[in-house]
């Protein structure tokens, strides 16, 4: 059984092997297309897990894809040489919800890849010390007991503990977990605290933490 | 390593005294002739004035003495002096004997006409005739000119007066005139002066659009050329450092599977190439990195916080150099950092400081969390020739190296600590190495623990 379908969209081929062969090496299974049209071709025919999506492409922009893919409910991570804020704001609107940029350490690009899949692909039981979540009931079990969560803070939970030690900005969670429409400034904070209290009835403290003026982080 | 730039001498502004002294000077003689062509035309008009009430005056008196015909008095001014001096010059009236008045042709200004006089005197004369028509002398008349000459002082004052607070006036005019006329002039100087090369541009002109507006307007619009064109290049530049790090990546990557997939029976000459090959590609792809951050200017790239653990960061950069060492501390020193962009810094230092000592076991790096727990703190010393402290000043500008190469990195490793709210510093003597020392706030000091307590908004980090 493969971890998951892949299609990688990239229209420079040797980049689009490369990325191929190495996530194939990792136990995916790879699609590739050279073209933004060639790429929603695949996922018409095809159910992807994930699309690595070039920003840069030869028939468009790759903004447009992203959007394309959104509204087809497709997992977007995008691959761009093109680093400003700007048009990163711009990607998570299109709908991408995540960013490599290149040039990039293949083995970096794997690992992000590995991570999103983690958040993606349900039946899994994400493990941070003793603290356990299973994100299909969305269950935490720890020690103290086991509490089941709310759809919310049971998606801030998985996102946090599918990439641990990476502190999240709340407006990227914002991004990722409302999917383009923006909540009330105060939603993440209210949803964090909130989440922080269900897991002390079950003793758990300090899983989720707020480093100062970046963020919230799953150590 | 070139020397620092000579201290720019102070430059005085002094088109803007010289013009000064110009309007000062001006005014100075426009008032100093006006007072002294009034007062000399004042003084010439009293005299013929004056002169022509004295002969009018002996005129009535020769006319009544020609008629015959003498009043109870010749003269109706008490101050004047009336003589009648004979042909031999003897005064006989008033006083036989007395001296006589200077005979004059026209009415003459004269100082102590006689020696009883104070002051000066109009003197005019007529002769004496009888009423026979016998010529006597002559009959003389002195006027005083005291009065007179107390107008005109009268006079000069006011003029000097009048002159003295036209000059004030003048001089306060025109020096407010010249300062709003050279200010902008001044102004513009300045910014000219101050101009940064690695980004000229004219911060503002607030003057009038006069010359100096369109002075000022020539040269932002030269500065902007220039920016633009730079800014072009780099750009080129930087499409270009992208356009070679994509078949870079495709190579190094390639290059380490082969090297997985080769298998234990691989020759060793064969393994040793291969990894040449990789170590050298990776070099060029950092190189590539270097330059895209030091080109593009700032940071586009937003960082990507993690909690990471500098002491594992630094023990992946370094395998990677096989012969420095690594002491890495007791604990853990955790920090939150970008590790994309951690790494390029760890890597740069490393790399530095091999190049400086010549070998790789010349290098030695710490990383270590200071006594409070606040900051953690990477350390890359090594044993080469070391920075003077002139140097020191230098060393973190872009193309200054320890040893050749690009010299990149120093600036680029500048760049991101400063991005990532860090430290660096150097400590180095001539001769004893240098010791690069990066330090950070510790996880420890970021973790908010008012947990309910949002985030605050993330600092820009694309400044």
């Amino acid at each position: 059984m493969t971890r998951g379908r892949i299609l990688v969209v990239e229209d420079d081929l040797a980049l689009a092997a490369l990325v191929a062969e190495e996530l194939e090496a990792s136990g995916y299974e790879v699609q590739r297309a050279a073209t933004g049209g060639e790429g929603l071709g695949e996922v018409a025919l095809h159910p992807f897990d994930l699309v690595l999506l070039d920003l840069n492409l030869p028939d468009g922009d790759g903004l447009d894809v992203a959007e394309r893919l959104r509204d087809d409910g497709v997992a977007v991570l995008m691959m761009t040489a093109r680093g400003d804020v700007e048009s990163r704001v711009a990607g998570f609107d299109a709908g991408a919800t995540d960013y490599v940029p290149k040039p990039f350490d293949v083995r970096e690009l794997v690992a992000r890849v590995h991570a999103r899949m983690r958040e993606r692909v349900g039946a899994e039981v994400l493990r941070r010390g003793e603290v356990a979540y299973e994100v299909e009931t969305r269950t935490v079990r720890a020690d103290g007991g086991s509490v089941v969560l709310p759809p919310r803070e049971a998606e801030l939970l998985q996102l946090l503990m599918a990439h641990p030690g990476r502190v999240f900005s709340r407006t990227d969670i914002e991004h990722r977990l409302h999917e383009g429409e923006l909540p009330a400034s105060n939603t993440i904070q209210v949803h964090v605290s909130q989440l922080r209290r269900r897991l002390e009835e079950i003793g758990v403290r300090d899983l989720v933490r707020t480093v100062r003026g970046r963020g919230y982080t799953v150590p | 390593m070139s020397g620092a730039r000579p201290a720019r001498p102070r430059r005085t502004f002094k088109l803007r005294r010289r013009l000064s002294w110009l309007a000062l000077a001006t005014l100075l003689a426009t008032v100093a002739v006006v007072v002294v062509a009034t007062d000399t035309a004042f003084a010439a008009f009293q005299r013929r004035e004056l002169g022509g009430v004295a002969d009018r005056e002996v005129e009535r008196v020769a006319a009544m003495v020609r008629s015959g015909t003498p009043g109870d008095r010749f003269v109706e001014n008490e101050a004047t002096r009336l003589q009648f001096v004979t042909s031999n010059g003897q005064v006989v009236i008033p006083d036989a004997g007395a001296a006589p008045l200077p005979a004059v042709d026209e009415p003459t200004v004269h100082r102590r006409p006689l020696p009883d006089l104070e002051g000066a005197w109009m003197v005019a004369q007529r002769p004496w005739r009888t009423p026979s028509g016998l010529t006597a002398g002559t009959i003389r008349l002195a006027v005083p000119m005291g009065p007179a000459l107390a107008t005109r002082g009268a006079l000069r004052r006011v003029l000097v007066l009048t002159g003295l607070v036209a000059l004030a006036a003048g001089v306060a005019i025109s020096f407010l005139t010249l300062r709003r006329a050279l200010g902008p002039l001044q102004g513009l100087a300045r910014q000219a002066r101050d101009v940064d090369p690695t980004d000229p541009r004219l911060v503002e002109y607030g003057g009038p659009a006069d010359e100096v507006g369109m002075l000022a307007d020539g040269l932002g619009r030269a500065l902007d050329g220039i920016r633009a064109h730079r800014n072009a290049e780099r750009e080129r530049l930087a499409d270009v450092a992208h356009e070679l790090s994509a078949p870079l990546t495709v190579i190094t990557n390639h290059l380490r599977r082969l090297d997985r997939e080769l298998g234990p029976d691989a020759s060793h000459a064969g393994r040793e190439r291969l990894r040449a090959a990789q170590a050298a590609g990776d070099e060029l792809l950092v190189s590539s990195q270097d330059l895209l951050t030091v080109l593009r200017g700032d940071l586009q790239d937003r960082l990507e916080w993690h909690v990471v653990d500098l002491r594992t960061l630094a023990a992946q950069v370094v395998s990677a150099y096989p012969g420095v060492h690594l002491d890495e501390g007791p604990s853990e020193a955790s920090a939150i950092l970008d590790p994309v962009r951690t790494r390029q810094i760890v890597r740069n230092l490393v790399r530095n400081a091999v190049r400086a000592a010549g070998r790789p076991d010349g290098v030695r790096v710490e990383v270590a969390t200071e006594a409070d727990g606040q900051r953690v703190r990477l350390v890359v010393a090594d044993d080469g020739p070391g920075v003077t402290p002139e140097e020191r000043e230098a060393v973190f500008g872009r193309y200054v190296t320890g040893g050749g190469s690009t010299g990149l990195g120093l600036a680029v490793v500048q760049r991101l600590v400063a991005a990532q709210g860090g430290t660096v510093d150097v400590a180095s003597e001539p001769g004893e190495g240098a010791a690069f020392t990066v330090a950070f706030p510790s996880a420890e000091a970021m973790w908010d623990e008012d947990a309910d307590e949002g985030p605050h908004p993330p600092p820009t980090t694309t400044g």
